[in-house]
């Protein structure tokens, strides 16, 4: 639709036409509300140009865009949303996430095992669980013995991965996970082919009992980020503790409730949907509020996916067991494409930045850390040797100085640098802390200024 | 990565007509529409939403640039430029589509001098 073509009067500079002020506002807003079908940082910085060409190209009197046009600038700015997942998982910050997910995921999955296994002590007396997720689909003859290696093995996953064995965690998580996938096969036998199903299988039902999405995320996660302490430097011990006891009250809420009382009624549906709608309010709780928090909550709520199969009221029995295990094993191949372009991101800008760094002169170490350069490298290699405890000691004195840096950050990789704490909207200049020794703005002409606050900038100053 | 996709697969047109209206110099959104349109004999009309699909994917690939910003009827015009990877790029796809129509236009003499035969 050129200028010629539509009739619209020629602008002053020969190829734009005219504008037309009447309408041009309702159909300005209708463009804008349109736009929001791209992405933030596309719309940040083509809005203006975009909304001017489209305003260019409209019909003189042209009030609402056209049918043609809405489904275009809809489908190119869906299209341009699906083309940036790839560089969105594969951030800095997806790592980030990741790194956060192998540091709680384990620990959920230990206390979740330890309250399944209290519930079930428990109601061993009373009567037995009514209530069954989908990777517990039998009743399960009480075998304490491997409940309790499957939890131990989790414990040993926890603590590998503080202590700096993420291989051998991912290692111990890969076993459990592959044995949860093993339980589900056999489920899937004996519900096709429940003639010739071999009873035998079960007994490895006990050590397959657990949460296997959540297994599922711990494993991927341990395996394909920068492991526990990473995600340790960005939470922190305290935001940690609280996510850990958060997620497991939100995951292991039917267990809690059955050791409060043993005949309340985890089995109704109304229950379950409780379940997992204190499943959700523990991720949003746990998770928004911390550093990276909705990328972690994310990923952490696909282990929510079993549980709300487990919500859906099905008529007959082959669909309750067959669409729960559906979107258990969905659940757990959800995440793995997830975590493998997070990792290929980070594995590509590592290749990038060591070139980099191979090119920039190193910043002596002596300025940043008031020692001499071998101080520093003694240093280095000590935190190395010393383990765990050194490195916390490092990271206290790190986290004064504004930089939170991981272990293996320590020799050379990228450090976390925390956002200064956002300034209030509106305060008073006077309330700002003066660095430099410079009066601020409002001051400087010699405008009123407040006795008390001229005094402190007088302290300030001096 | 983009361009090892060029090379692998021909150009689409919105692209090859968006690289086509840059080279003769930097234009503005508006500017390349009615450029194409022109370079295209009218055949091919590019929606604003395309035109800035395309120009958000040869930014990313460094074919194409901001040049500067103009503001105009109190609104922003941002004019665009080829980059020199993105000129090369316009070459090879030119040689391509010329070796392309040589074939046809050869083909096409052959037939029709066997009709007339």
């Amino acid at each position: 639709m050129s200028a010629g073509r539509t009739g619209q009067a020629t602008g002053k500079d020969g190829d734009m036409p005219a504008r037309h002020p009447a309408g041009t506002a309702a159909l300005e807003r209708r463009y804008l509300r349109l736009l929001r079908c791209y992405p933030p940082s596309h719309r940040e910085f083509h809005r203006e140009e975009m909304l001017g060409v489209l305003l260019d190209t409209a019909r003189p009197g042209q009030r609402t865009p056209g049918l043609g046009q809405t489904v275009n600038l809809a489908a190119c700015g869906l299209a341009i949303r699906v083309r940036r997942i790839p560089g969105w998982l594969a951030a800095d910050a997806g790592q980030d996430a990741l790194a956060v997910v192998s540091l709680i995921a384990p620990a959920v999955v230990v206390i979740f095992l330890a309250l399944q296994q209290a519930a079930m002590n428990a109601t061993a007396g009373a009567r037995p669980p009514v209530w069954v997720p989908v990777w517990e689909l039998f009743p399960v003859v009480p075998s304490v013995g491997k409940s309790v290696v499957v939890m131990i093995a989790w414990l040993a996953v926890v603590l590998l991965g503080l202590a700096g064995g993420r291989g051998a965690a991912a290692a111990i998580a890969f076993i459990s996970l592959t044995l949860a996938l093993l339980v589900l096969l056999v489920l899937v036998t004996a519900i096709m082919q429940p003639r010739t199903f071999s009873g035998r299988l079960f007994q490895f039902l006990p050590f397959g009992d657990v949460p296997v999405v959540l297994v599922s995320l711990a494993a991927c996660s341990l395996a394909l980020s920068p492991g526990p302490r990473r995600g340790l430097a960005i939470v922190g011990w305290r935001r940690a503790c609280l996510m850990i006891a958060g997620l497991s009250a939100g995951f292991g809420f039917p267990w809690i409730v059955q050791l409060a009382d043993p005949a309340a009624p985890v089995g109704d549906l109304a229950f379950r949907r409780l379940g997992v709608l204190a499943i959700a309010v523990a991720v949003a709780v746990t998770c928004v509020r911390v550093p990276v928090g909705r990328r972690v909550a994310g990923l952490v709520v696909t282990a929510l996916l079993p549980s709300l199969a487990a919500t859906i009221p099905l008529p007959d029995l082959p669909a309750v067991i067959g669409v729960p295990l559906l979107v258990t094993l969905f659940g757990n191949v959800l995440v793995w494409p997830v975590a493998i372009l997070s990792w290929r991101g980070r594995v590509s800008r590592a290749g990038y930045d060591q070139g980099r760094r191979a090119r920039r002169p190193r910043r002596p170490p002596a300025q940043s850390r008031g020692g001499s350069p071998g101080v520093w490298a003694g240093r280095c290699k000590r935190t190395e040797r010393s383990g765990f405890l050194a490195w916390c000691h490092e990271r206290s004195a790190d986290r004064r100085e504004g930089i939170t840096m991981s272990w293996s950050s320590r020799c050379g990789a990228r450090p976390v640098r925390r956002a200064p704490p956002r300034r209030r909207q509106g305060a008073h200049p006077a309330r700002q802390p003066v660095t430099d020794g410079t009066v601020p703005a409002p001051y400087r002409s010699g405008g009123a200024c407040p006795p008390g606050e001229a005094k402190n900038f007088a302290d300030a100053g001096s | 990565m983009y361009i090892y996709d060029m090379k692998k697969r021909s150009m689409q047109e919105p692209t090859f007509l968006i690289l086509t209206a840059l080279a003769a110099g930097p234009q503005h959104g508006y500017g390349i529409i009615t450029d194409a349109e022109q370079i295209s004999g009218g055949v091919t009309r590019l929606q604003t939403g395309t035109l800035y699909m395309a120009l958000d994917r040869l930014r990313s690939a460094r074919l194409v640039e901001p040049d500067r910003e103009e503001v105009a009827d109190g609104r922003l015009r941002r004019y665009y430029r080829l980059t020199d990877e993105g000129a090369a790029l316009l070459g090879a796809e030119t040689e391509r589509r010329r070796a392309s129509a040589a074939v046809a236009a050869q083909r096409l003499r052959v037939r029709l001098a066997g009709g007339t035969a």
